[in-house]
């Protein structure tokens, strides 16, 4: 019981803000993953810069906390700009949605879809088609092991944004979810945490998909 | 340590770990204890309805017990604890990386892309990461990473593995 009231009086300090809450801990997961994508990029020889819809305060980058849409500005949410070599380019997104195969719109995670898709939806204020965008990923920050639910409502998402390639991924794993992934051929990068192995294969995937695209 | 001092321990660190804001922590591994623990067992354990043949085994889910109870909740305290700092502090790390690598960038910042129609700007590698909700205009409820504050990072990953070798030994102690 002594060691319990040590761990109550070190927990304070050692639970960042951004852990307190469920959807505060996936949105920090979402941020990092994003980050991991540009890494994929620069290792695949793009250049990162980066946009606001509208001004953002100085020095700031705003993630949505709630899915929205490329061109919402009610506040000036930022995104990625990656490059290639030959000048082809994509945005990367977080929180924004996709018009999949039966014109309905899903919330992606994280979005890598092509600049001019992107341009003409913040024109036209529309969402950018699924056939317009090269990855989506669903990112899960979970305490514990995965829920079978959420691995089918994956499955439902992923066969109506067939234009683009969906991962799935997830800093803890489940058997149960991996025999499920194996069975339906789907893309689920598992124990993806800072230094994993994860982590590095994440990076390497996306790098692939990014290396398709300049090839095609 | 018996069963009952062991129930003990998981209710008093389910609270602490409430007041601490990880109540979402403790309603999963809740949700997770409500439905038991899963087991293959052999045709000879099976005890449920229905006969399987000698060579199958089965799914089956039995009460977890007091100790597996106390184990899952500090793996998963101890799980979103050291990753949640690792995460912040690949972020800070990213961004900061980020800024040293191209200082042309904030030359460019705050250009107005063009593109039409566009409000769209370039801004520069950025110091501080702001979470706000796409549905209301109010930031009153925005949380922050301040990137730059790394020393503030710094003392947090250190007193993230501070608690996570304090369950570490906590999970050694109620074990059988």
């Amino acid at each position: 019981m002594e060691l319990a009231s040590a761990i109550e009086a070190n927990l304070a300090d050692a639970i960042a803000p951004n852990l307190t809450s469920a959807d505060a801990a996936c949105d920090l997961y979402e941020a990092y993953v994003f980050t991991l994508v540009l890494r994929a990029a620069r290792v695949e020889n793009f250049v990162v810069t980066y946009e606001s819809v509208g001004q953002a305060p100085l020095g700031t980058f705003i993630f949505r906390t709630s899915p929205g849409h490329v061109y919402t500005n009610t506040h000036a949410y930022c995104y990625a700009v990656i490059t290639s070599q030959e000048g082809l380019e994509l945005e990367v997104h977080v929180g924004v949605m996709v018009r999949g195969r039966s014109h309905v719109a899903h919330e992606c995670d994280v979005l890598v879809v092509e600049r001019q898709e992107a341009i003409e939806c913040r024109s036209n204020r529309v969402d950018p088609r699924h056939t317009r965008s090269e990855l989506t990923v669903e990112c899960k920050f979970y305490s514990k092991t995965l829920a079978l639910g959420l691995l089918r409502s994956f499955i439902g998402l992923s066969a109506d944004l067939n234009g683009a390639e969906n991962r799935l991924v997830t800093n803890v794993t489940s058997a149960s979810v991996a025999r499920l992934f194996k069975a339906h051929n789907r893309y689920w990068t598992d124990h993806l945490s800072p230094g994993s192995d994860g982590e590095r294969r994440f990076v390497g995937e996306v790098a692939s998909v990014l290396h398709r695209f300049q090839s095609q | 340590m018996d069963d009952t001092e062991r129930d003990e321990l998981y209710e008093l660190l389910v609270n602490t770990f409430e007041r601490a804001g990880l109540e979402w922590v403790t309603d999963e591994v809740a949700d997770l204890v409500a439905e038991g623990f899963e087991a293959q067992v052999t045709a000879a354990e099976w005890t449920g309805s229905g006969r399987p043949k000698k060579s199958e085994s089965r799914t089956t889910r039995r009460p977890f017990t007091s100790f597996e109870r106390v184990d899952l909740l500090l793996e998963a305290v101890g799980r979103v604890v050291s990753q949640g700092v690792a995460i912040e502090a690949s972020l800070v790390d990213h961004f900061r990386s980020e800024r040293e690598s191209d200082q042309s960038e904030t030359a460019l910042a705050n250009r107005q892309v063009k593109e039409p129609g566009s409000f769209s700007r370039r801004i520069a590698p950025p110091s501080k990461l702001v979470f706000r909700s796409s549905t209301s205009q109010d930031v009153a409820d925005e949380r922050a990473v301040e990137l730059e504050a790394s020393d503030f990072i710094d003392s947090r990953q250190r007193s993230a593995l501070v608690l996570f070798q304090m369950i570490q030994q906590l999970r050694t102690e109620v074990s059988p």
